[in-house]
């Protein structure tokens, strides 16, 4: 019979600073990986077990982060002084203002999302009212190594691929970690349709069943690896 | 260089440092910020925005329960963002005044929670509020009989305060307020007749 892809995904307790996201992943999900899948991770998920997140409360925004905020779009993170400086915190405060004014000018030129490649927590903060309680009062940044933390969960679990993926409704889809190997373009299509939930579904962690399986059967048999 | 020359520079400078500064305060001001008010249920403009206190009998508070023990009170307010600029609720929380010295026989709480997504855990969750829209939220007081009869503590009820404080951030820097509000023993007496509670 031909192998067909399922999504499945796994139902955790509320993981916080104080887990390990390869363990959680193995104790919630181990059972159910297979060598042909691939394990899928939330991204804020990933980030809060690395302790990667604060509160407004214990920031104290600098002047560039009062200038910014001001000029960026009320919808993004960024919006929000806290949200600035949350970012700003990791990739300094002259930095971002440096690119900053480069990306003005370059938008003027047509090019758009430059202080976004250059400032990469920029686009990967989530604001408060971001993340599920009790993390909704927090600001949530991108996981940290995330390529790494995918190669040990590969290596714990023995499947064929992780990936870590921040997902939503609204249909978008990005791979901002993947182990070796991994099409991260072809797995964010897989994830569009936001397998994880984002509300109160509790299940951090999607596998995509006999992955490896599929690609083989439509590759003629090869491996389907990049 | 001479003196003279420096020192123009230096004008230069702070002139430009000045009419920086100004244009973005300017900027600022016109961009605007969040601002939150609470308002009744039902209004939908108020000419003079009330913030520290709501007057009494703003609010119409209806009899949701009635036990021996127990009246539950709620009613409906709305947090009205009438700034420029989108805010964020972080928390909100009830504050009951009911001092044992003068009511040493009724507890009050309050719970806030969301109309539109009800809890029942006393946990506020961040909400997004755009601006010039208002979050519903369900206000809601319990009043325990801590000994004796609920009835002889509701006929000697005076007043009692109760603060809705919120936690809101903006564009600037969060920052907490409160709205006052006050049940009088006869909101509760005359909504305990009106739903034909007898007296147990």
């Amino acid at each position: 019979m031909k192998p067909t892809l399922t999504l499945v995904p796994v139902k955790t307790r509320i993981l916080t600073d104080d887990d390990n996201i390869v363990e959680a992943v193995e104790l919630y999900g181990g059972h159910l990986v297979g060598p042909d899948d691939i394990v899928c991770v939330a991204e804020s998920v990933v980030a809060i077990t690395q302790g990667e997140f604060t509160r407004p409360e214990l920031l104290r925004p600098s002047w560039q982060a009062r200038l910014m905020n001001r000029f960026v779009p009320a919808e993004g993170s960024m919006a929000s002084v806290y949200g600035m400086q949350s970012a700003m915190e990791k990739e300094g405060e002259w930095k971002m203002l440096f690119w900053f004014i480069v990306g003005f000018v370059a938008k003027l030129f047509g090019r758009r999302g430059v202080w976004y490649a250059h400032c990469r927590q920029a686009s990967f903060v989530d604001d408060v009212t971001g993340t599920m309680p009790p993390f909704d009062k927090c600001i949530v940044y991108g996981p940290r190594d995330a390529d790494r933390v995918c190669d040990e969960m590969v290596k714990r679990l023995g499947c064929y691929g992780a990936v870590v993926a921040d997902v939503n409704d609204l249909k978008r889809s990005a791979v901002l970690g993947k182990s070796h190997g991994i099409d991260a373009a072809e797995v964010a299509q897989i994830l569009i349709d936001n397998p994880f939930g984002n509300a109160g579904e509790m299940t951090p962690i999607v596998i995509i069943k006999d992955y490896a399986a599929v690609a083989r059967a439509a590759h003629g048999g090869h491996s389907a690896r990049t | 260089m001479s003196m003279y020359t420096g020192l123009q520079l230096v004008m230069i400078l702070l002139l430009v440092v000045t009419a920086v500064y100004v244009a973005y305060t300017l900027f600022c001001l016109w961009q605007g910020d969040m601002h939150f008010t609470v308002r009744p249920a039902g209004v939908s403009r108020l000419r003079r925005a009330p913030r520290a206190a709501l007057p009494s009998g703003a609010v119409r508070f209806a009899l949701e329960e009635a036990s021996a023990h127990r009246l539950v009170l709620a009613a409906e307010v709305i947090l009205y963002n009438d700034g420029k600029q989108q805010g964020t609720i972080m928390d909100c929380i009830g504050r009951a005044y009911l001092p044992a010295e003068q009511y040493p026989n009724l507890r009050l709480r309050v719970r806030l929670t969301p109309t539109d997504a009800p809890r029942t855990d006393d946990y506020w969750e961040a909400v997004l509020v755009p601006a010039r829209t208002g979050l519903s939220t369900r206000v809601e007081i319990t009043l325990d009989a801590v000994r004796g009869s609920l009835t002889e503590a509701i006929a000697e009820f005076g007043k009692a305060d109760f603060d809705i404080i919120y936690q809101v951030v903006g564009r600037s820097d969060w920052y907490y307020d409160k709205t006052r509000l006050t049940l009088t023993g006869d909101d509760i007496r005359s909504e305990w007749l009106r739903k034909g509670v007898t007296r147990r």
